[in-house]
């Protein structure tokens, strides 16, 4: 929920351009382990959480006599049928991509790596209109960002979650990673609760360079004061509170050590990244990637997260930025995973808290809505497809929650996410400890990964 | 097609009876007989149509003429039926000729009735004349027409065109004709009549239209016309009665101004700019008949371009200028020409044209600019010249202002503006120095001067902007270096106990060299703003009762400020140091030795009320070029500094509750105007809160009320800020007990506050808002973004319908402040409001994890507004619900260890975190920077990315069951920035303005001595034994001499440590 502004990077990465070197000369923090790590069985996932509720009808449009539909209740909103970015499947194109997503476009047509699910969203079960009319068995506080933002991130739709699913997938997959140096889950936008969980931990930073102490030198005295800082973040005071501080930071100050040790030989990429804030996550996680072995992780989880999605005015000039941004940084991403030769181990998804009104706002936006559409772009994706049940483009139609076009989903995050785990390699018997209402589903798998 | 007929005419005699004087003649040419002399008559024979006149002659042998009586037939004179003769001899036949069309004419002279002549003459019928048809125009098939005219004889035929139509005689003046027109026909025929023999003849022609054959043709056939022309069209239309057209440009009646336009005369204007394709064509269409029309095909060129003036008439070799070029038959394509350089041309319109470019070196001089039209019909202007100097030969440097007075150390802004260069830089210097100097003064990259400390004898200084570009291009300002007369406005607190304090004095006129006095003894000062003074100082027991606080200004200039008292109390009730130290750190941005001794010595509540009656630390107005930035400054200035400490940390958690961000209100006057409304009503009532803050036009943008329009059909009511008061300013979104725990259904659920119904209403209630309007502009319906005061109503663009919201029904009708009212009305009196406000209050000031019970008597505070001896009895009262908060037992809890509850306590924000850290250091400080620290911890003061503030009210800590806001921004990224932030703090500086004074730690003594002092101000004397050892054993790796190098050590480990990290 919280994200640097560019500005912050700027500043970090000067700070800890001047530390990096001080600390890199501690034997003391030298941990790094030579174990020679075989990477054949490296898999990852990679999150790219839209914060603010994407409003996702206008990033998959459909093309066909359905358009008329979707003209008249987006109205003002409406992009022109000429505009949109055809899909191809089988020969035949009834929908089309918002016209600023051209990369997307040529991995659903032509690598066939891009998969989309139309109409996910958080659903404790199969939900008609008339339940949701009756508030049967709904997701607490539909339609408000914080409370849908931590239900897509732990699967717990009611309360406040203590753990993500990201987390317990990490947690479950923890026999890949026994040879692991580092955290399985890497934050490039704060730690939100995706990454956490039961006892997986997530390690944080930002792009651009490894964070690490500054201030230190190999002087007696400098020694002996980095030494009672490190005796200070394992003294137990009984406060609740610093002990809590104390392991966050003891985590910071031990894995900071290792990731730089571990990057300092690593190439630089060769692929060019966007210079957005999302475009410079990317390529930090790509970044990482390359160092896979010196961190002796085989599996791993990536999140990152772009904000400005909540376009209650103003919305066709800034989703023209906002989905460019997506599409061109999705897309350097692959390309720098084809670079690493893990295209195919690699597998990056989007996530929204929701989607937002088909009908228009009296600003020139939308409002919050529940089911949307989301993205899978990888190596090992069964793309050129779309899977669920694209809604019916009608206000009060038979998808509509209500009058105003917030659409019931027709698939359940459960499914989506479950269908990433078991990629991951989290059996089936320890699905349901994750998510909690996919046993509500028929189908546990969409499919959309091989 | 004229039919002729031939008449024969013979000479007959006729022998006529006549009266009995009347010899008959007795034979032709010659009358007579026998023994008469005869008379000759010319013509001797003649042929006469009907009503034709003949002049006959009668002449005798010799030739000589003489008076003749003249007969026809023998009868004298004639008659009606055979015709007359005048007695000139001219004859006038009948209009018919008589059955017997043979006529004789004779001549008797009058002397001599013998002698006799005779002619003969025929008789024809008349010529026809066909004056008019009836009807004029026929139908294609059968028609019958009347045709009028004179002279038509019995079996006169009429024709159309060469085909006989059936006639029937009515009269000599009018005939009836029936005949059936033909597809061919069509068009324009030609009616005639045709008169039988005797002298068979044809009428001259009258037209008839046959219909469907009208015919148009427009001349001329092509033609060209330059833009701006004109050209005369004309049509011609046969087959039509109505000859009248309508004329038309390529289909478009009348035409437009892209294709030209044209007149009802046929004239045709071309268009003022060539339009593509650049022919046309222009037609005349029948009015009678507009399927018949005619076109002729314009091909338009360029207009001959004419420069009537060009501005500027001055350029500068090598820098970009834009030139404006006036004149005529400009089009897209013209292209403005600098002598032979071709400039970057915009058409503007046919009569202007905008040119940029950057003229070389080499067109220094006279240079003449002329417009190029394209093709078609390319073609140049006259030149008209332009003066180009050389580089940066005509820079104008202006400052401003040009003059300004300061005292010591205070600040002047100055802004140099530079025309006449692209470099639009100025070097900044003071008294010729750049950049100035202690002595002099310093300016700044930014104009900003600052006055010397020691101004005596200096008078004044010329504060220079020099040109970047050429040095030989400035201007100056003079600063007269005098100190003002200073005067004070508050002291805050206005109350001290005894011992050591630290007061905030208010008013104008500080310098840098200001001192102070409190009953006569020297105060140390720090001086802040021109504004602001903080002051350090200690209060003997002999001092009870009111002291005087004088400021004084050295010379020159300078003097003596009114007198403000202070009182000095023994009252109250002391509390420890521990106490006291946490009791700060939760009322204000942080303990320091001074404040501490204070709430020791005169105790909580006489803190409270000091601090309720504090003046407001005011926010400067924002000057030109001013940024988020330097609202950030100013917040963190007058948090280290300004005296009413607790108005503006409560000020603070309002800022993070009722959240706008910078990122998109990048309006210094905006955050600045919301930033004192926060502050005003921060120690006021809460529902002053909802109402001022929904109506700064800073909240209007972030969450959209501003502008939000009742919704036409197909949309609805913006939703933002509806539903974002409800969830995190108010009401949050479930139901609460009157301790903030949720309401549970029967099935053990939360129950929601409100539905999407609601969201819908409130957003139509918020409907009709705008900005207010900018100064010296015309109010409007959708105000241009301005900030400088709050929204204001447009009712014509409210939704007054009725509203159903939590429950209560605001009435249809409504103006948008009623509406507006109504709906805070209901929200600020729902019951979750107390609670709701309580928790967040204490997470922000106190502790994470407040109970149940805790949170309900703060609750009750705010909802009956009362407070032990606090509060005005009003709901929402926020000095109430506040003083409930630091003065309940589960605040005070932990103030000796005896008490401590080991869940109590919270992270401390960034924010918070530099803010105490200046301090408690006697900062000196312009607060530049600061901000960047706490981005650095991701809390980038005011630029929170959403609504839903840097972290949220509930964030449960990984691995634990506790609650923890601030851990939400603390992970291994920023807890390494905190550690690196101490760093600095301890080793480095804050910022380039920034010194922190360690001289307390380092004079406490021994590393013990350093280590208690630290933990006195900093852990309220609660430092583990096994921390203390820690840290003394690594101070002892340090040279013993080295007292400031241990005193550093000592701060970063402290600091650092999360026994500091977290307030508890």
């Amino acid at each position: 929920m919280t994200r640097h502004t560019r500005r912050d990077l700027l500043r970090l990465a000067c700070c800890s351009a001047a530390g990096a070197g001080l600390v890199g000369g501690l034997s003391k923090f030298g941990l790094v382990s030579a174990l020679a790590q075989g990477t054949t069985d490296y898999k990852a996932l990679v999150c790219i959480f839209m914060f603010g509720g994407n409003d996702s009808n206008n990033m998959l449009v459909p093309t066909d006599s359905r358009y008329t539909q979707y003209l008249q209740a987006r109205s003002v909103l409406a992009l022109p049928q000429s505009q949109l970015l055809p899909l191809q499947i089988n020969g035949q194109s009834i929908y089309g991509l918002h016209p600023n997503m051209p990369e997307m476009q040529a991995f659903f047509n032509n690598q066939k790596s891009l998969a989309i699910v139309a109409n996910v969203g958080t659903l404790v079960q199969p939900t008609t209109q008339a339940a949701y009319r009756a508030f049967q068995n709904l997701p607490e506080n539909l339609f408000s960002h914080s409370d849908q933002q931590d239900q897509w991130q732990s699967a717990q739709l009611a309360g406040t979650p203590v753990s993500g699913w990201a987390g317990k997938i990490a947690d479950n997959v923890q026999t890949f990673n026994a040879s692991a140096q580092f955290p399985p889950i890497l934050s490039i936008s704060g730690s939100p609760v995706f990454c956490t969980g039961i006892s997986t931990r997530p390690f944080s930073m930002d792009p651009g360079q490894a964070p690490g102490l500054v201030g230190f030198d190999s002087s007696a005295a400098s020694q002996a004061r980095y030494a009672a800082t490190q005796q200070l973040l394992t003294f137990d005071s009984g406060l609740s509170m610093v002990q809590a501080a104390n392991a966050v930071t003891g985590q910071a100050v031990k894995f900071a050590q290792v990731l730089s040790d571990a990057l300092k030989n690593i190439p630089p990429l060769q692929t060019q990244f966007p210079g957005s804030y999302l475009g410079q996550q990317l390529q930090q996680i790509a970044q990482v990637i390359s160092a896979r072995s010196a961190l002796g992780v085989q599996r791993q989880i990536f999140f990152c997260a772009v904000g400005g999605f909540d376009t209650h005015a103003d919305q066709l000039p800034q989703q023209v930025q906002l989905l460019s941004d997506v599409s061109k940084s999705m897309s350097s991403f692959y390309q720098a995973t084809q670079e690493l030769g893990v295209a195919n181990q690699v597998t990056q998804f989007t996530l929204s808290e929701f989607s937002r009104t088909l009908e228009p706002g009296s600003s020139g936006g939308s409002d919050h809505a529940w089911g949307g559409h989301q993205f899978i772009l990888g190596g090992a994706v069964k793309g050129n497809a779309i899977y669920g049940q694209f809604p019916t483009l009608v206000l009060g139609g038979p998808n509509d929650a209500d009058q105003n076009g917030r659409f019931i989903p027709t698939t359940a995050l459960d499914q989506y996410a479950t269908t990433l785990a078991t990629w991951f390699g989290v059996s089936a018997a320890n699905l349901p400890s994750i998510f909690p209402n996919l046993v509500n589903f028929s189908t546990s798998n969409l499919g959309f990964l091989g | 097609m004229n039919r002729s007929a031939l008449v024969t005419l013979t000479a007959l005699v006729l022998l006529l009876g006549g009266c009995a004087q009347a010899i008959l003649p007795s034979g032709p040419g010659a009358a007579g007989g026998p023994g008469l002399t005869a008379l000759t008559v010319t013509p001797p024979s003649a042929s006469i149509p009907g009503v034709a006149q003949q002049q006959f002659t009668a002449k005798t042998g010799d030739g000589s003429k003489p008076s003749v009586i003249w007969s026809i037939n023998g009868i004298a004179g004639g008659n009606a039926s055979i015709g007359t003769i005048a007695a000139n001899g001219m004859y006038t036949a009948p209009e018919f000729p008589p059955t017997a069309n043979s006529i004789t004419i004779s001549a008797a002279e009058t002397s001599n009735s013998k002698m006799l002549g005779n002619a003969s003459a025929t008789l024809n019928n008349p010529v026809p004349q066909l004056t008019s048809l009836m009807p004029l125009s026929v139908n294609q098939g059968p028609f019958t027409l009347t045709l009028s005219g004179l002279h038509f004889a019995q079996g006169a035929v009429a024709y159309m065109g060469n085909v006989a139509l059936a006639t029937t005689y009515v009269s000599s003046t009018q005939l009836m004709a029936a005949g059936t027109a033909t597809q061919a026909q069509a068009g324009t025929q030609i009616i005639t009549v045709h008169n039988p023999d005797p002298g068979a003849s044809n009428s001259a022609g009258v037209n008839l239209i046959v219909k469907g054959g009208v015919a148009v043709l427009v001349a001329p056939a092509t033609a060209m016309v330059r833009t701006g022309n004109t050209q005369a069209f004309t049509a011609m239309v046969t087959g039509a009665l109505d000859p009248s057209v309508t004329w038309s440009v390529n289909g478009e009646a009348g035409g437009d101004s892209t294709i030209g336009t044209v007149a009802a005369n046929g004239t045709y204007t071309a268009p003022q700019v060539l339009p593509t394709p650049n022919t046309v064509t222009v037609t005349a269409t029948s009015v009678e008949d507009p399927t018949k029309s005619s076109s002729a095909t314009v091909t338009l060129e360029n207009a001959t371009p004419v420069i009537t003036s060009v501005t500027p008439t001055t350029l500068t070799a090598n820098m970009a200028f834009e030139l404006t070029v006036n004149g005529t038959g400009f089009t897209p394509g013209s292209i403005v020409n600098l002598g032979t350089v071709a400039l970057s041309t915009t058409f503007i319109a046919p009569t202007q044209l905008i040119a940029v470019g950057t003229p070389a070196l080499a067109q220094v001089g006279t240079v003449p600019v002329t417009v190029v039209n394209p093709n078609p019909g390319g073609s140049t202007s006259a030149p008209v010249n332009v003066q180009v100097v050389g580089p940066n030969s005509n820079i104008t440097v202006t400052i401003s202002p040009k003059t300004a007075t300061l005292g010591a150390g205070n600040v002047q802004q100055f802004v140099a503006t530079v025309t006449g260069s692209i470099d639009l830089s100025v070097t900044w210097s003071v008294n010729g120095v750049s950049f100035g100097n202690s002595t002099v003064g310093m300016i700044d990259y930014s104009g900003n001067y600052t006055a010397p400390n020691n101004i005596v004898g200096l008078g004044s200084v010329t504060v220079t902007a020099t040109s970047n570009a050429n040095s030989a291009k400035s201007d100056s300002a003079t600063v007269t270096l005098t100190n003002p007369v200073p005067t004070l406005s508050s002291i805050t607190p206005s109350t001290v106990g005894l011992g050591s304090f630290q007061i905030t004095l208010n008013g104008t006129g500080f310098v840098s060299t200001s001192t102070a006095t409190f009953g006569g003894q020297p105060l140390q000062v720090t001086y802040v703003t021109p504004t602001m003074i903080t002051a350090i100082g200690s209060a003997l027991n002999t001092q009870v009762g009111t002291v005087p606080i004088i400021l004084t200004n050295p010379a020159p200039g300078g003097g003596t400020s009114n007198s403000v008292n202070v009182t000095v109390t023994t009252a109250g009730t002391p509390e420890s140091s521990a106490a006291a130290v946490r009791f700060l750190e939760e009322a204000s941005f942080g303990p320091d030795a001074e404040n501490v001794n204070q709430v020791t010595e005169i105790g909580f509540d006489k803190y409270l009320q000091n601090q309720f009656a504090s003046a407001v630390t005011p926010y400067p107005n924002p000057r030109t070029n001013d940024s988020i930035n330097n609202v950030q400054q100013s917040f963190f200035l007058n948090a280290i500094a300004g005296g009413d400490q607790l108005r503006m940390r409560a000020g603070f958690a309002l800022n993070e509750l009722w959240v706008v961000s910078a990122n998109t209100v990048n309006d210094p006057l905006g955050y600045t105007n919301y930033l004192r409304a926060l502050d005003k009503d921060a120690l006021g009532n809460y529902l002053d809160v909802m109402t001022d803050v929904t109506l700064t036009p800073a909240m209007g943008t972030f969450l959209n009320m501003v502008n939000n329009d009742a919704p036409p059909p197909g949309e609805h009511a913006n939703e933002n800020y509806a539903r974002e008061i409800m969830q995190l300013f108010t009401l949050g979104l479930n139901q609460l007990n009157p301790d903030g725990s949720p309401v549970l259904d029967t099935s053990g659920n939360p129950i929601p506050t409100y539905a999407q119904s609601d969201v819908m209403d409130l957003g139509r209630a918020f409907t009709g808002w705008t900005y207010p309007v900018t100064p010296g502009k015309l109010s409007q319906n959708h105000n241009p973004q301005y900030y400088g005061g709050p929204m204001v109503a447009v009712e014509s663009l409210h939704d007054s319908g009725q509203k159903t919201i939590l429950g209560q029904t605001i009435p249809a009708g409504q103006s948008a402040e009623q509406d507006l009212a109504s709906a805070l009305g209901i929200i600020f009196n729902h019951p979750n409001v107390g609670p709701f406000v309580a928790k967040q209050m204490i997470e922000h000031l106190v502790t994470s994890n407040p109970s149940p019970a805790y949170v309900q008597r703060v609750a009750t505070a705010f909802n009956t507004g009362t407070f032990n001896s606090y509060g005005s009895g009003k709901r929402g009262d926020m000095q109430a619900m506040i003083a409930a908060i630091l003065l309940d037992p589960e605040a005070r809890r932990g103030d000796n260890l005896a008490t401590v509850v080991v869940t109590d306590g919270k992270l401390r924000e960034p924010v918070v975190l530099i803010a105490s850290i200046a301090r408690a250091f006697h900062a000196k400080t312009d607060a530049s920077g600061l901000s960047n620290w706490s981005a650095n911890m991701s809390q980038d003061l005011f630029n929170a990315s959403t609504v839903f503030n840097f972290f949220p009210p509930v964030n449960p800590i990984a691995g634990t069951a506790l609650n923890g806001p601030e851990f939400a921004i603390f992970d291994t990224n920023t807890s390494l920035a905190r550690m690196n932030f101490i760093n600095a703090t301890a080793y480095q500086a804050l910022g380039q303005f920034t010194t922190l004074d360690f001289s307390s730690v380092i004079a406490a003594g021994t590393t013990d001595q350093m280590v208690a002092w630290l933990d006195a101000l900093f852990l309220h004397s609660s430092t583990p034994t096994q921390m203390k050892q820690t840290i003394l054993t690594a101070l002892a790796a340090l040279d013993p001499a080295d007292t400031t190098g241990q005193a550093r050590a000592a701060i970063y480990l402290y600091l650092s440590s999360s026994m500091y990290q977290t307030q508890h």
